[in-house]
């Protein structure tokens, strides 16, 4: 019984994960068609021809409607085709290959070294509120959050590559390597993406425990003598697991977020500095396919810490939902 | 920064055509190269397509940087002067319909087979024909069918109509690059270049090796890597940091920062391989149908005061003709000073003006130029102000470019006879300058078609000095680059802005 009602509500929430996905491929289509100058002079750039601008204009069905180009674009991409990127004939997959790989390195390292922070920090934080380190830490990632990203990236440069030489400032990956054979090439990039993200994932690990705290069968837990460590690994945490998840879900959309302007600042050859030379190149079919990889990407989460919340929570599960 | 060399109509044409030295570039800014051995890597813009097709190679500049390490033109622009590089001679025929271009000997490409007319014949035909290629328009004038190979080192192109400008208008320039005949696959391709191609990332990075027998004399360096880093600021931190030993296109501060850094070193690549900057009246719309007012605002640009403010100093001032430090230049016209005084005194009776003119942030030193220039206008008493838009449209209307009262101009630094042909005569797509003038045309086809070089240069200095007189471009400044490298440097020269490495050495 139960199996199977976890089965139909993970059903129903991968068919909503679809739906969202089209909703998100048309906004992005929107956005880029919205965008100021005609794509084909922006691509080809001054010197174009008028002959070569209809061209161009004609392989990109600019002189259709937005509607019927976008359904062009979909009818392609759910044969597995996500188009060329514009100006070759080099399939926009090809160009996605091993970009995918490095920012998948530099997001998974980063969101591991997250919650491996986060998660034993708002543990201890929640538990003694008021404490040294709650205040400590509590200050130091509101210190965190206030920063803007790229600023916080500013200093880490000014910091360990100028100042202490200790790392290099831009992540030149040499020919035929990948980044993890790299190491100290991604210590900055992982660093600029963590520390903003950690301080906004510890403060609400620390809320969540807080909360956890309070539930009543945790109180009698702990007043029925349970040993601390107990009270907090058997009772405490699985309640606290469901809100967690939904943290670390948001934090999948963070890194991501986050990957794009790090990346760009650090010349990591990875999706990021990718979207934003395409986004400028207005290079549709690549911004199209990255936007919708991206999206993927933070549904997925979302649908897996949904799957935890439904899996963990009795209640929940046996709702009709 | 541009990197697109391609003209639009057929080139123009420039004294001097017939050339010259082989070998000798034209910066002369470094001392010589002096150290054997090491890795030279060098960073500059890339883009989302990187390839080495010849079709679609100039879309990145560090794409242009490893092509022109791996293959050679028939000829090319160095610095200031025409270079024949591959071409041992290029002679015309009595009335330049006819060009014999014979190749050096002994040539090879990078796998050992050797380069013959063949390979070159099929090369131009391909830059010259094939839908996709970059130099259709600049090569319409050649006849490609009609090529015919006289033997194992020589061809003769015959052309639609007389060109005397032939090398300096059409084939000095990457166009002309001599592929292997045949040549589809572009991944790992063997030219017949300073450089051999070993690893090639597109989109990241590129490694090259010395080739030990190329035709005039192996590189000094050992390995060229070419890194695509598109951010100016990476980029620059890279240089900094000792990640790269060159660095295209950095920034104004930047280049400032570079100087004081005991280091590093600004390389400048002269008026050659510059951008020139200013302003471009339409004399078809009030108030620049008037000459006197037309010669007031070119008398109200204190050229030096924009280029130390606007260019930080990293340019040379103009004298409102594009081509300065290129063939054909008019040297002899003379400089236009600063007279605030006498540009008052032209706009006395030309009454009240009010101008709004158009600009983006095109370039480095566009908008900032255009500021300072605004304060100069205002201080004759012009009602002067910015209307400012967004850099990735502003090209993209011609016939509003075409249609407006004033704007900002940045043209490629070009010979003049190939500037004239692409943005003054009247069939040009884009004539800011509202110049239509038939027998002006007439007079520039008469340059064209004129095989005598100096009787070229006669017509030439003449079309140069009617829009000195009565154009309605400003040219303010050349901007060059800058570019970074680490101090001990040497050796890199500029073909139309483009550095090449050959000559390059680490010390």
């Amino acid at each position: 019984m139960t199996a199977i009602a976890l089965l139909s509500a993970a059903g129903r929430r991968i068919a909503r994960a679809l739906v969202l996905l089209l909703v998100v491929s048309t906004l992005l289509f929107a956005s880029v068609a919205v965008l100021p100058g005609d794509p084909a002079t922006v691509i080809l750039g001054v010197r174009a021809t008028p002959s070569q601008i209809a061209a161009l204009r004609a392989e990109l069905h600019l002189d259709e409607s937005p509607p019927l180009r976008y359904l062009y674009w979909l009818g392609q991409a759910v044969q597995g085709e996500f188009g060329t990127s514009v100006g070759t004939d080099r399939p926009v997959t090809d160009l996605i290959g091993d970009r995918l790989v490095a920012t998948l390195t530099l997001g998974l390292l980063a969101f591991t070294v997250v919650i491996a922070l986060s998660l034993p920090l708002g543990l201890w934080m929640g538990s003694r509120p008021g404490g040294r380190t709650d205040t400590g830490v509590s200050t130091a990632s509101l210190l965190l959050l206030s920063v803007p990203e790229f600023v916080i990236a500013g200093l880490l440069l000014a910091l360990f590559a100028f100042w202490l030489r200790a790392f290099p400032p831009v992540s030149l990956i040499p020919a035929g390597s990948g980044a993890l054979s790299q190491p100290q090439l991604l210590v900055l990039p992982v660093l600029a993406l963590v520390l903003p993200t950690a301080a906004w994932s510890t403060r609400l690990v620390r809320a969540s425990v807080l909360d956890g705290h309070r539930l009543p069968h945790v109180e009698a837990a702990r007043l029925s003598g349970m040993a601390e460590s107990r009270v907090l690994l058997r009772h405490l945490l699985p309640s606290t697991l469901a809100p967690i998840g939904q943290v670390f879900a948001l934090l999948a959309g963070f890194v991501v977020g986050g990957a794009i302007v790090v990346e760009n600042i650090f010349g990591y050859p990875g999706l990021g500095t990718l979207l934003v030379a395409a986004v400028r190149q207005r290079n549709v079919p690549v911004v199209q396919t990255l936007g919708l990889l991206m999206a993927a990407a933070v549904i997925l989460a979302f649908l897996l810490a949904d799957l935890l919340t439904l899996a963990v929570n009795p209640t929940i599960r046996n709702q009709q939902r | 920064m541009q990197i697109s060399r391609r003209t639009l109509l057929g080139g123009m044409l420039a004294a001097g055509t017939l050339p010259l030295v082989a070998g000798c570039g034209g910066d002369d800014a470094q001392p010589p190269a002096t150290t054997k051995g090491g890795r030279l890597r060098a960073g500059l813009v890339g883009s989302t397509n990187e390839s080495l097709n010849p079709n679609t190679v100039e879309y990145s500049a560090a794409d242009v940087a490893r092509y022109a390490a791996i293959f050679d033109p028939l000829a090319l622009l160095v610095g200031g002067e025409t270079v024949l590089v591959l071409a041992e001679s290029i002679e015309p025929n009595a009335d330049a319909t006819r060009w014999t271009i014979r190749l050096h000997e002994g040539v090879t490409f990078h796998d050992g087979k050797s380069m013959t007319s063949a390979d070159a014949v099929h090369s131009l035909r391909r830059a010259a024909t094939d839908s996709e290629s970059t130099y259709r328009e600049a090569f319409a004038d050649i006849k490609a069918a009609d090529i015919t190979v006289l033997d194992q080192r020589t061809f003769e192109v015959p052309l639609a109509r007389p060109r005397g400008d032939f090398v300096v208008g059409m084939i000095a320039g990457l166009g002309s690059a001599v592929l292997p005949e045949g040549i589809t696959d572009f991944t790992k391709p063997a030219g017949t270049g300073p450089f051999i191609l070993q690893t090639y990332e597109p989109g990241k990075t590129a490694v090259l090796t010395a080739n030990p027998n190329y035709f005039r004399g192996a590189p000094l360096l050992d390995e060229l890597e070419v890194v695509s880093i598109t951010d100016p600021i990476a980029r620059f931190n890279a240089l900094q940091a000792g990640q790269i030993d060159f660095a295209k296109d950095l920034s104004f501060a930047a280049a400032r920062v570079a100087r004081g850094n005991p280091e590093l070193q600004v390389i400048l690549g002269g008026p050659g391989n510059s951008n020139a900057l200013g302003v471009s009246m339409n004399i078809q719309f009030a108030p620049f149908d008037n000459p006197r007012v037309r010669q007031a605002f070119r008398l109200a640009a204190d050229r030096k005061k924009i280029v130390d403010t606007a260019l930080s100093g990293f340019g040379e001032i103009g004298n409102d003709i594009v081509g300065k430090g290129l063939p054909g230049y008019n040297a002899d016209l003379p400089q236009r000073d600063y007279d605030p005084d006498q540009a008052r005194s032209l706009l006395r009776d030309a009454g009240e003006i009010s101008v709004s003119i158009r600009a983006a942030d095109t370039s480095a030193g566009v908008l900032d130029g255009i500021q300072v220039y605004l304060e100069q206008l205002k201080a004759i008493g012009v009602n002067a102000s910015l209307a400012r838009e967004s850099t990735e449209t502003y090209y993209g209307d011609l016939d509003k470019n075409n249609n407006t009262p004033i704007l900002a101009l940045g043209y490629i630094n070009r010979p003049i006879i190939k500037h004239i042909g692409t943005w003054v005569v009247s069939t040009a797509l884009v004539n800011t300058q509202g110049w239509k003038r038939p027998a002006y045309d007439a007079q520039f086809n008469e340059a064209l078609a004129t095989a005598d070089p100096a009787k070229r240069q006669e017509i030439l200095d003449d079309l140069q000095r009617q829009l000195y007189d009565e154009g309605g471009d400003v040219v303010w400044g050349f901007v060059q680059g800058p570019d970074g490298a680490r101090r001990g440097l040497r050796g890199v020269q500029y073909a139309e802005s483009n550095p090449t490495f050959e000559k390059a050495s680490l010390g």
